[in-house]
């Protein structure tokens, strides 16, 4: 699992040592099943549970892909700066900040695609955020 | 079921006819596969029977545009005309009436002086004189020879050549005027004879099914009167007298022997007055709800014409005397003060469609952007809405509906199932619009309560137009792909057909 999150995460951000640190703590498995399922919760609740017309325009659409960016970014950081001070790994909180801020791009990156495959079941957004 | 040839005679006949192609256009179910209609009416410019016309021609292009299409319940009957005798649409046009007076007509001046004295003793000076132009002003004396020939002409025959066994025939006429109360016994008296008659010295055409059709017929009574005016030789003080001696006629002609299978009896003693004007473009009565009620008796023929039978021209059955009723009597009628069977019959109908026609007016334009207008192949864009036929047809016939429910609500004996506002013409006074005042469209039925459901409890409860649309993003994923026309139609009859349901009536 950490295996396959790893590029994925790296394609986003990759700074040695911290990003080896990451892997070698298998961290990547645990950050990355935070990102699928966190972000398949909101775009699920978007696209099916609050399924309605009055809020099915782009613009609230982008409103959940922020909240669930923001979430999964502090999500990020919170459970790597405990990790790492756990086992005594210094790092300044730049550092945690650009992680959790490339980890906000990639939730973005799979609301998206979420939102592309989740979209034609629901009967308010399915056109949301584009038209067909 | 076969084809329905309706007679409407005279003015009352095409009001009555409007408010059927309403209802068939709600999507209340008639029983029959094709409805006929054939206007009798001498009276060309007559603003009601050209109104009844135009609505009708419409109702014929929205129904070719999506009446065969199974998930869609509005225009679902299909109506035609004769049209290889009938050309310019659904008026027969009486011969000999145009620009003549009844003098011309029956070729007085050619008479011998006995004729003319007997003519004299049948005819005032005033029927006489009278132009034929504009009907015949009350007078069912002058009505039963100039519609004589209606029987005689080509558009009888050709009738009668079309009648198929199946077929049924019901009439439509008034008891009180001059149009509906001659033409009515005469037309039926042809009927049970079978025989068509075009030229004198030819030898009859007999044809047995029609002879032995099953006819219905409603007579309406008198249902208004007629202000006083200098201008009009129509006294609607006669009414009464005139609708009892053409009982007393029809008792033994008409349902007293056996030439009916049923007959329906309709009337009202709240009647409103109208202005009194003879006919022509002027003669323009706002829509009733005896009207709609007596439509009802059309769709209740249908429903019951399985039980009759007509041996030798005459029915085999008792013949069935049916009157109209409502539950409660009140000056404002609603939903609430009609019987269960009525109710089960239009209410939900009537409802949906009100719905979809309020919907188009005010909300369509605004609500393009959503899944049922925009995700499937054929989208319902702005140039759907500005530029094609049917959707301009569509707009045109559901404004006719609005001002049809808003002359029925403004009329002395109100109809009012719906809480709308009537806007009118103020120099003419004729309604041009109704629309609701209410926010919320689940609250303008009046006397009836907007149901609630677990739904309305959740953290996300739609409400109003917003589960309006909703329900037309459900619609859409049933209907699917199709014509645009037929999406158009099947996705909202589908939409307001369920929100009825939902929110209103959920055991119909």
């Amino acid at each position: 699992m950490n295996d396959f999150f790893t590029p994925i995460f790296e394609f986003f951000h990759y700074s040695s040592p911290f990003s080896d640190d990451l892997y070698s703590q298998g961290l990547y498995s645990i950050l990355g099943l935070a990102q699928v399922f966190g972000t398949l919760f909101w775009v699920l609740t978007f696209y099916y549970w609050i399924n309605r017309p009055k809020f099915a325009y782009w613009y609230h659409w982008l409103i959940i892909l922020l909240v669930n960016s923001l979430v999964l970014m502090i999500a990020s950081m919170t459970i790597t700066q405990a990790r790492f001070s756990a086992l005594n790994l210094k790092y300044n909180t730049g550092d945690y900040f650009i992680f959790g801020l490339k980890s906000a791009l990639m939730a973005a990156s799979f609301f998206f695609v979420f939102s592309m495959a989740f979209r034609w079941g629901s009967t308010n957004a399915k056109t949301t955020p584009y038209p067909h | 079921m076969a084809k329905l040839y309706i007679f409407a005679i005279g003015g009352t006949g095409a009001r009555v006819i409007k408010a059927l192609t309403m209802l068939l256009a709600c999507g209340v179910k008639s029983n029959f596969k094709e409805i006929v209609p054939i206007i009798i009416d001498p009276d060309k410019n007559g603003a009601d029977i050209n109104r009844t016309i135009n609505i009708l021609k419409e109702y014929q292009r929205i129904h070719d545009g999506c009446g065969d299409f199974e998930k869609n319940d509005f225009f679902k009957t299909k109506i035609t005309t004769l049209s290889e005798i009938i050309a310019s649409g659904f008026r027969y046009e009486v011969d000999g009436t145009q620009s003549s007076s009844f003098k011309d007509f029956i070729d007085f001046g050619n008479m011998d002086t006995p004729n003319r004295y007997f003519a004299n003793l049948l005819f005032s000076n005033d029927n006489l004189n009278s132009n034929l132009e504009v009907g015949f002003k009350g007078n069912p004396n002058m009505g039963s020879v100039v519609l004589n020939q209606f029987t005689r002409s080509a558009a009888f025959s050709a009738f009668a050549n079309n009648y198929k066994p199946d077929d049924s025939i019901f009439i439509i006429s008034s008891i009180f005027g001059g149009t509906g109360a001659a033409g009515f016994p005469l037309l039926l008296k042809n009927i049970r004879e079978g025989k068509v008659v075009i030229d004198e010295n030819k030898d009859p055409k007999y044809h047995e099914f029609l002879k032995n059709a099953i006819v219905g017929a409603i007579t309406v009574q008198p249902y208004f009167k007629l202000g006083v005016s200098s201008q009009s030789r129509i006294d609607s003080q006669s009414f009464i007298t005139k609708t009892k001696a053409a009982l007393h006629y029809y008792s033994s002609n008409v349902s007293g022997n056996d030439s009916l299978n049923a007959m329906y009896y309709i009337g009202d003693t709240d009647t409103p007055e109208y202005p009194n004007i003879e006919g022509g473009r002027q003669q323009k009565n706002d829509a009733h709800f005896v009207e709609l009620a007596s439509a009802l008796a059309v769709i209740d023929f249908g429903n019951t014409n399985n039980f009759y039978s007509t041996v030798d021209g005459r029915a085999t059955n008792q013949i069935t005397f049916k009157e109209f009723g409502i539950d409660e009597g009140a000056k404002t009628v609603n939903f609430s003060h009609l019987n269960q069977a009525t109710n089960e019959l239009i209410r939900s109908n009537l409802t949906a469609y009100f719905y979809f026609s309020l919907f188009l007016k005010d909300k369509l334009k605004s609500e393009l952007k959503r899944p049922y207008a925009e995700f499937y192949t054929n989208k319902f864009d702005i140039s759907y809405l500005s530029q094609n036929p049917f959707y301009l047809t569509l707009s045109s016939f559901n404004k006719s509906f609005r001002i049809w429910l808003g002359e029925m609500y403004r009329n002395d004996e109100h109809f009012r199932p719906f809480s709308i506002r009537v806007l009118k013409d103020e120099r003419t006074n004729d309604v041009i619009e109704a629309e609701v005042t209410d926010t919320s469209i689940f609250s303008v039925l009046n006397d009836v309560k907007e149901r609630k459901s677990f739904l309305d409890r959740t953290p996300f409860p739609k409400k109003n137009y917003e589960l309006f649309v909703h329900e037309l993003n459900k619609s859409a994923e049933i209907v699917g792909n199709a014509d645009i026309n037929k999406r158009f139609m099947g996705v909202f009859s589908t939409a307001t057909q369920s929100l009825v349901k939902k929110k209103l009536f959920s055991n119909e």
